[in-house]
Parts: C-alpha cells; structure tokens; sequence
C-alpha cells in the first residue's frame, strides 16, 4: 500500500495542468504560496514517504496531490542518482545545482517523465505557470534531500544514497 | 591524497564562503588567485557552480576555506538556496570600470540577505583596480556603500595579485572570530544554566578530588 498526501481537497488554490499548486515552506522565487513553516507540506510528504513508495510499481491516485507526490518521488530518485558517487557534501551540492541548471519539462514535452498523468496544459501561459512551479518545488526538494542525504559532518547518509539504485515504477533514468 | 587526507584531519574548522556579483567582473579568477595563484586572461563564464580550497592559518587555527564560485549571468544561475546554504560569509564583487556592476551591488546585497545567514561576513570587493584608467567607480564610491551598508570594503586587482590574499583573509578572520566568540557564549551560558543546587555539592566533591589529588601527591 502507497504512501498518500495528506493534500485531498485544496480550495482557493491555483490549479495548473489539473494540479492545485500546493503551498511550500520556502521563500524560494515561484508561485507557490507560503505555507507555516510549522506545518508539513508537499515537499516533506515526498522526502518522508520517499523510501516506501519509491519500491512500487503501480501507485493507485486517490488525489490531484498524489501525482505531484509521484513526479517528487521520480525527482527524488533522479536527485540521488546524482548523488551517488558525491563523497562530500560539497561535491552533493554541486551535482544538484547543475541539475537545477537543466530544462524542466511541462506535460506534453518531450522528457516529462509521466505522459498522461496529468492534463496537458490549455495554454502557453498555463505551461508556463507549471514550469515555474515545477522548478520551485524542484529546488525546495534538492535543498533538504541535501540535508537528509548528507550528515552535519559533510559525509554521506548511506542510508539514503543506496536507494539511487531503486528505479521507480519501472522508468528508466538517463 | 595522503598529504590532503592529512590536512583534512588537522583542521580546526571549515568555512564555506561563496563569491557572487555581475558576470565578468573577475570572481573566477580572484578564487583562482587565491586557491591556485593563477590569473587566466582568457577566462570564459562560469556556468553552473564551481568550488576551490585553500587552507589558512587564522590565531593559531587551521581553517580549511571552500570558497564557492557560480555564474553572474541569469540564464547559468541556479537553485541560489543550495549555494548560500551554510555560507558563513561573501564577497560581493563588481568591476570598478563598469559602473553598472557596482550599480547591481545592491540587487545582490538584496539576494544574499534573502538567502544567507544572519551572521554572514560580506566584503564588498572593487575588482580591476589595475585599470585605473578606465575607471568608473571612485574607491570612494565603494567605501561609502560598505560603510552605509555594515560591509567590509577592498579594492583589489586579481590580474596583479593585489589584495586579493588581504580580502580573502579579512572575512575568514572575521567569520572565526564571530565563530569564536559564539562558542564562547554557548559555553558561558552552558555554565550558568547548569547550577542548580545540586550541582554545587558536585562542585564540592570536585574539590574534595582536587585535595585528596594533592595529598596523594605530597
């Protein structure tokens, strides 16, 4: 049994490309709105719920959230692919922030990972608000992946590295 | 790998400071400088995130400075959260003969104290002081904006090797001593909140030990 967001009815939010653009701990530039920064969000229900729902090949969605947690997780999952072989915080962060550097694919892209998850976008102007959110979401995950990957002494979390091995439902990463 | 493995295991601390500021007023070669003392004329932009160390003697401390380097150019910068996290200072450069860098100072003062820490040490850095006779921005101009500011301020010439070694060493003796003093409060307060009564009877008996010690020794 998969691991659920908790984000089942999201009133008064943006929506683009059929997801409600759930609100992020972060003041990082998009358009998410700020969440409480005592409150879970979208980002922690990713990393916490990683290493169970990374292992499944199907993923029943009960939510419009559920798909953004599975684009998390497959991001995830490429993160750390990245990751491996980093042996020191430093070289971890470098690696991720050259993966913030590349292109993030909208619905109907080539190289979006989930063709038919979600609704393409009705508009250049639509793509594009997903892109932006996308690409905030993208980099408030890198930055605590970083924190949980890597231990306040600059060594890496085994633990965690060890599932770049895992392939998540079955998508090749390049 | 032995002799860096050895330095790794002797330091005393390490710093991360990151170098930010318009593309092309000179942060790749003022770390190059200062890691590598390279000077590159044919210097292309940065693309992405670079990083380079340099290990320093600060008061009898070894400090092993990671000095990180990333684009100025807008279509090469990225997750700027990763790169400032956990910077304990920054050197906020422009070019002295183009006055648009120094112009966007403050736009990049602005970044760094969205995403920095609270005790962050800036030095703000007027680079290219070897082309005084292009000069756009007066020395003065610099010095005015750091003080107004609370930075620290040097001009510097990564091409002449001037001051380079001087700003890179100002904000990494600042960054220890704010470090130094920190520790020093944690241990203060440490002190004074751990006496309840019944830690003074612990005292007492560390001085009965300290005693009897002396007596065992006489």
């Amino acid at each position: 049994m998969v691991y659920h967001s908790s984000f089942v009815n999201e009133d008064g939010v943006s929506r683009a490309c059929g997801c409600s653009l759930l609100p992020l701990k972060s003041h990082i530039k998009g358009p998410a709105p700020v969440s409480d920064q005592d409150r879970t969000d979208i980002v922690d229900e990713a990393i916490t719920f990683f290493r169970a729902n990374v292992f499944f090949r199907n993923f029943d969605i009960k939510s419009p959230a559920d798909k953004l947690l599975i684009y998390l997780t497959f991001y995830i999952n490429v993160a750390l692919k990245r990751l491996e072989g980093c042996r020191t915080l430093a070289e971890g962060t470098k690696a991720i922030i050259n993966l913030g550097l590349e292109k993030v694919p909208v619905p109907g892209e080539s190289g979006f990972p989930f063709p038919g998850l979600f609704p393409l976008p009705q508009s250049h102007k639509e793509a594009e608000l997903f892109r932006n959110y996308l690409k905030q979401i993208r980099e408030e995950t890198s930055g605590r992946l970083l924190s949980v990957a890597y231990r306040p002494n600059g060594t890496p979390n085994k633990w965690w590295l060890a599932f770049a091995k895992r392939k998540f439902m079955n998508i090749i990463i390049p | 790998m032995a002799v860096a493995d050895a330095f790794d295991e002797q330091c005393d601390y390490l710093f991360k400071a990151v170098l930010i500021g318009d593309s092309g007023v000179g942060k790749s070669n003022l770390i190059s400088r200062f890691a590598k003392d390279e000077f590159r004329l044919d210097s292309k932009p940065t693309i992405g995130v670079e990083f380079a160390y340099r290990n320093i003697k600060v008061r009898d401390k070894l400090i092993k400075a990671q000095i990180w380097d990333t684009a100025g150019q807008e279509r090469f910068r990225a997750i700027t959260s990763s790169y400032y996290r956990g910077a304990l200072g920054a050197m906020l450069v422009y070019d002295i003969t183009k006055r648009a860098t120094f112009v966007n100072v403050g736009k990049w003062l602005h970044e760094l104290r969205e995403f920095g820490g609270e005790d962050m040490v800036v030095v703000l850095v007027g680079n290219k002081s070897d082309l005084d006779q292009s000069r756009q921005v007066e020395r003065e101009e610099g010095k005015v904006f750091a003080e107004t500011e609370e930075l620290c301020f040097m001009e510097t010439s990564a091409l002449q090797n001037l001051n380079v070694d001087e700003a890179f060493l100002e904000m990494i003796t600042k960054i220890h001593d704010i470090i130094s003093q920190k520790s020093l409060e944690t241990k203060m307060n440490g002190t004074a909140l751990n006496l309840p009564s019944g830690k003074e009877i612990h005292i007492a008996d560390e001085v009965t030990a300290t005693k009897q010690a002396k007596y065992c020794c006489s």
